[in-house]
């Protein structure tokens, strides 16, 4: 436990703009974001499509710097991408010539590690186990999918960066992933960091919801949900919240 | 219309085609040296069996010899492009530079440089066939999807490694392109070599057979010369897509 409690990571957005150039202008994209997200946090990003989220979370994995403000991990500033940080994107962005195992063994293998077990394990505990040998291309997007989050949770990282993880996946299923991503968030101890398009979602998942509005993405919004796993989507709590997010994100009728 | 299979097509279109040809013939009664026909194709081919099969033989060998250090060449060029950025800005100029040059022109020099034998047809194999090897290598090494490098950099890879384990494997199926051209080419290199000065080989054959208006050889040769590139590129297609099954290919032959 010791060990979990070393790696765990405070980070820390503080100011930070951005803006691209587009078309010979400049497009701002994050406007003096600020935000704090202190270790075991699950703070899902609700936000309009365009208005910035993947950029915020591609600077909190270290894949891009922003132009302004600094973001920071337990105090050293995020220069570059790390394996205690890592994104699962909406595509699953699985290696075509590799199998199930292999490609859950990847970051193993980079950091010349080895651990059958825990690949093992980790197969198990996604539901993918007898899945070994299959190719991406065998695979269901549920399927892929799981496999992309087994792959980042198998380098036990300490923060968990997920970009709409399962925007594709059918509804359905998507419920069973949610559990399980509550489930892995609480064995595994580590902050998750989503974006997600889907307000439910959010508010089965989150200990904190942060709403920002259209581009540059500024935080107009922020609610604490401290109710207990599982959560009921009916709950009047949650409604309530729910709601209010709607009128944040410019639905003031209620539906 | 039904749809009929590759293998079945190739020898209804050659049938096919010979017919024509030899109706065609018949009908205009054209002289023999100008165009020969089929039937006398088939008979020159008859008489000349051991000559033919042993010059086909060592075009072979010329080609594949020039096949497998041109491609030797091409991964070689296409790697030290990809990592270096002094040898890509350097190189890339130089390499297109030579592909200016006509091969035809560089062929009595080869033969100057390397002798009548088998080397000079090998280089010369060599230099058609490692650009689209090269070029469609690099090309396949730049383009790697930026999703798979980013996740190659969460995972700390060093830039050897993020080739090795992520931008050579994304790179096969271009890789895979530029081999099928380059079989398909490579006769041609070997047998403009023996064009030029050789003392057997089908180039060779060929060009004794064409100044002494033995059309009819000349064909068999030629038929002889197709028929090895069509095996080789097969060879090369089928292999590539056993080794490399992740390269979609949605292609009917
Ligand atoms: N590399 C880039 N160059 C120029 N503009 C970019 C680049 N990346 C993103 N943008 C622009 O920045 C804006 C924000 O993009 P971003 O991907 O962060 O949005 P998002 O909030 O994740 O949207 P969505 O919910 O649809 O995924 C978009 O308008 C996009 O056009
Ligand atoms: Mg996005």
């Amino acid at each position: 436990m010791v060990d979990s409690l070393v790696k765990q990571q405070k980070i820390e957005i503080t100011n930070v703009s951005h803006s691209y150039s587009l078309d010979d202008h400049d497009l701002p994209v994050l406007e003096e974001i600020d935000l704090t997200i202190e270790p075991n946090e699950f703070v899902v990003i609700l936000g309009p499509s365009g208005c910035g989220k993947s950029t915020l979370l591609r600077m909190v994995a270290g894949l891009e710097r922003p132009e302004q403000g600094s973001i920071k991990a337990n105090g050293e500033e995020i220069i570059a991408a790390d394996p205690s940080r890592i994104v699962v994107f909406q595509d699953p962005t699985l290696f075509p010539w590799l199998t199930v195992r292999q490609n859950v063994e990847l970051g193993f293998k980079i950091q010349k590690k080895k651990d059958d077990k825990a690949i093992s394990d980790m197969l198990e505990m996604i539901g993918l186990a007898g899945f070994d040998n299959a190719y991406p291309s065998q695979l269901s997007g549920g399927m892929a999918q799981r496999v992309a989050l087994a792959r980042a949770l198998v380098n036990d990282p300490s923060v968990l960066i997920l970009d709409e993880p399962l925007g594709k996946l059918d509804s359905l299923t998507r419920i069973t992933m949610q559990k399980e991503l509550v489930n892995l968030w609480r064995n595994k101890q580590f902050t998750g960091l989503m974006v997600t398009h889907d307000i439910e979602e959010a508010l089965l998942l989150a200990t904190r919801i942060i709403v920002m509005r259209q581009r540059p993405a500024h935080i107009i919004g922020e609610f604490k949900l401290d109710m207990d796993y599982p959560r009921h989507r009916d709950s009047e709590e949650l409604l309530k919240i729910r709601r209010e997010i709607f009128g944040l994100l410019g639905h003031k009728s209620d539906w | 219309m039904p749809s009929f299979p590759l293998y079945f097509r190739i020898p209804i279109l050659i049938i096919g085609l010979l017919l024509l040809w030899q109706g065609i013939h018949l009908f205009l009664n054209i002289p023999p040296y100008l165009l020969p026909s089929p039937y006398s194709v088939f008979i020159a081919f008859k008489d000349n069996q051991v000559l033919l099969w042993n010059s086909a033989l060592i075009t072979f060998n010329e080609t594949i010899l020039g096949l497998i250090s041109g491609c030797g060449l091409g991964i070689l060029l296409a790697l030290m492009m990809s990592l270096i950025p002094f040898v890509r800005q350097w190189l890339m100029p130089i390499i297109l530079i030579s592909q200016s040059i006509p091969t035809f022109a560089l062929a009595p020099l080869l033969v100057l440089w390397f002798g009548f034998g088998i080397s000079s047809k090998v280089v010369m194999a060599m230099i058609m066939i490692f650009f689209p090897v090269t070029s469609a290598f690099f090309d396949g090494l730049t383009r790697t999807p930026a999703g798979w490098i980013e996740l190659g950099k969460t995972m700390n890879a060093s830039p050897l490694r993020q080739l090795l384990y992520i931008r050579i494997p994304a790179a096969l199926p271009s890789f895979a392109s530029g081999l099928r051209i380059a079989a398909a080419i490579a006769p041609i290199g070997a047998v403009v070599g023996e064009w030029v000065g050789a003392s057997s080989g089908l180039g060779f054959l060929m060009q004794n057979a064409n100044n002494r208006f033995q059309t009819d050889l000349m064909f068999a040769a030629l038929f002889l010369l197709s028929l090895m590139t069509i095996c080789l590129w097969g060879a090369v297609t089928i292999a590539t897509t056993k080794l490399i099954p992740w390269a979609e290919d949605t292609r009917e032959f």
